[in-house]
């Protein structure tokens, strides 16, 4: 399970970094994933809307 | 027809009391309000007996259940919580935990009214309401934030605050003191050796007092080393342990035959207030006590002056000043004085104890001002620490920025010492107000180029590059100012939150964030010069001006 969930983390990163919107699915598995993580967000987590 | 209301809390017990408190003034306020609790079912279940309370219905989540061998599988038994009846129909969501976890959980659950924060569709975290800012910017950021939880939680629930008579306590003849004297991390709880000191010395004191020792099964073993401790032999028929024996229910009722309770930052302690009992904090290491002390009246708590206090949880720590500065001494005449007058004579404590112990705590009560809201004041000497003075100058900023409301604040007995960094700091606000300045001007030069018919794109562009340099130095002020951090951290996350959808949209509103900022600056610094002035006066220094003259 741990290299499915690298394999889909990369998914995701690559959606992000071409700047498309996550789905439905995308974010259940990223839900999933902080429910094993249980960490918290910080500050720096923001980026710029300008 | 009645509205359903969500709250999310995923975070721990002593968060869930908390939510608690702040959902049962809003279902007093509302009660045709249908409200819901979304938390962890190892949490929730263990509370049920509080929450129902309050809570029409309580959502669980059961991390465990949705375990498999396959992350398909796994994903699947997610997704199938969150389709669920219950996680449906929900009118206004409120996430209340700022966690990841929580975010995305915002996120996912269908509802066109969502306070808090939640993660968007670009993975950005999304904080609209100002209270929640307050808490994503401030809470256990550092020692400044100038609201406790409960009042936080109940702003962002729109529940507002309102001045309550404090109950008066019966003095008993049969003190039954809780004691919890554990807490979630080393830093926050002295080792048992130091509280079998002050057992020993409350049970010497008081000859006919009982103390009765709360905690998990976990912490059955630390409880053992006080009660089989030598030197409390002779007190035993006197100390009872339950530690490990009750589930929280049975703690509860447990804990309302008591008639005190004393302890570190705990659920215990959460439990304990809201019984009515009234309760005695002591705060160490990482715990803010203005944020998290046990919401009620009653409340005292001690803590240390070291420097290093409130120090954060990844802060390495090999000798723990805070713990030594708290002495069991000081502690237990503090804690003799506290079950025989349900409530804390300082000039008594002041009177017995030597400065030797006394000057290296701070005794406070944890109190409603005449706003309503929550604060902490200093019984005793007046000595206050200068973080704390900076804590409250930002509570009567703040709550006339957020609530227009006036939080009165008489002039604190600083020393002459503090004269130099508040004047330093004043710099820091006319410095960060100017950049504010700076900030809406672009914006403004940036809204009258798009309404020109033909706007130039590469001076928009320079205008936006402008705004990114105000919001870069801003960021080296924090470095200069340390103190300003929360004040800079907050209109950050008001910015990264801007409203609007295009570029007039954004520099409207990047307009209007600088521009309530320039106000706060100007209220700060008007609090800051007139303490000033006040201290100048009081030490009879002449005011400087700027080209030095006096």
């Amino acid at each position: 399970m741990k290299t499915e969930i690298i394999d889909r983390i990369k998914e995701v990163e690559i959606k992000l970094q071409k700047g498309e919107e996550l789905n439905r699915e995308d974010n259940v598995f990223l839900f999933a994933l902080s429910l094993i993580k249980g960490k918290k967000a910080p500050i720096e987590n923001q980026t710029s809307t300008k | 027809m009645s509205k359903t209301f969500a709250i999310i809390q995923l975070t721990r017990l002593g968060d869930l009391v908390q939510t608690y408190q702040a959902a049962s003034e809003l279902k007093a306020l509302h009660p045709e309000i249908k409200l819901k609790l979304i938390a962890r079912k190892n949490f929730a279940s263990s509370l049920d007996f509080l929450l129902n309370n309050v809570f029409d219905e309580v959502v669980t989540l059961d991390i465990e259940s949705f375990f498999a061998s396959e992350l398909k599988s796994y994903t699947d038994n997610v997704n199938q919580w969150l389709t669920s009846p219950e996680l449906q129909g929900i009118d206004v969501l409120i996430n209340l935990s700022f966690c990841e976890a929580s975010n995305y959980l915002s996120n996912l659950i269908e509802c066109e009214h969502k306070l808090g924060t939640r993660i968007d569709n670009h993975n950005k975290v999304i904080v609209k309401d100002q209270w929640s800012q307050i808490v994503y910017s401030m809470v256990m950021s550092g020692p400044y934030c100038p609201f406790n939880l409960v009042d936080i939680y109940k702003n962002i629930l729109g529940v507002p605050p309102q001045v309550k008579e404090t109950p008066t306590l019966e003095k008993t003849n049969q003190i039954k003191l809780a004691i919890h004297p554990f807490a979630s991390d080393a830093k926050k709880r002295w080792k048992p050796s130091k509280w079998t000191e002050v057992i020993f010395k409350f049970l010497k004191d008081n000859e006919t007092a009982e103390v009765h020792l709360f905690g998990a099964q976990g912490e059955l073993q630390d409880s053992e080393v006080i009660t089989r401790s030598t030197i409390l032999k002779k007190y035993s028929n006197r100390i009872f342990n339950h530690v490990g024996k009750f589930n929280l229910e049975k703690s509860f009722e447990q804990l309302g035959q008591c008639t005190h309770f004393t302890g570190h930052d705990s659920l215990l302690g959460h439990l304990a207030k809201v019984q009515g009992l009234p309760t005695l904090s002591i705060s160490l290491g990482t715990v803010r006590a203005l944020e998290t002390t046990p919401y009620g009246a009653n409340s005292f708590v001690l803590s240390p002056r070291s420097k290093c206090y409130p120090c954060f949880p990844d802060s390495a720590c090999s000798f723990y000043q805070c713990h030594a500065d708290v002495s069991y001494q000081a502690t237990a005449a503090i804690l003799n004085n506290f079950t025989q007058n349900n409530t804390i004579v300082a000039e008594e404590i002041y009177k017995d104890v030597s400065s030797f112990h006394l000057d290296s705590l701070d005794i406070q009560e944890f109190g409603q001002t005449s706003t309503g809201w929550f604060s902490i004041e200093k019984k005793g000497p007046d000595s206050p620490i200068f973080r704390d003075f900076i804590r409250d100058i930002y509570k009567v900023a703040l709550a006339f920025k957020l609530e227009e409301i006036d939080e009165q604040l008489s002039f604190p007995n600083l020393s002459r010492e503090h004269l130099q960094p508040l004047e330093h700091l004043q710099q820091g606000v006319q410095q960060y107000y100017e950049l504010c300045e700076f900030g809406k001007k672009y914006s403004h030069y940036i809204l009258v180029e798009v309404s020109k018919s033909e706007p130039n794109l590469d001076l928009i562009k320079d205008y936006a590059d402008k705004i990114d340099d105000v919001d870069r130095l801003q960021e080296l002020l924090k470095q200069t100012y340390k103190e300003l951090t929360p004040i800079i951290d907050f209109y950050k996350v008001m910015k990264f939150n801007l409203d609007g959808e295009n570029i007039v949209e954004l520099s409207e509103s990047s307009y209007i964030v600088y521009n309530d900022n320039s106000i706060l600056c100007s209220v700060l610094y008007e609090l800051f010069g007139q303490t000033i002035n006040h201290l100048q006066k009081k030490f009879g220094i002449k005011a400087m001006t700027k080209d030095g003259n006096a």
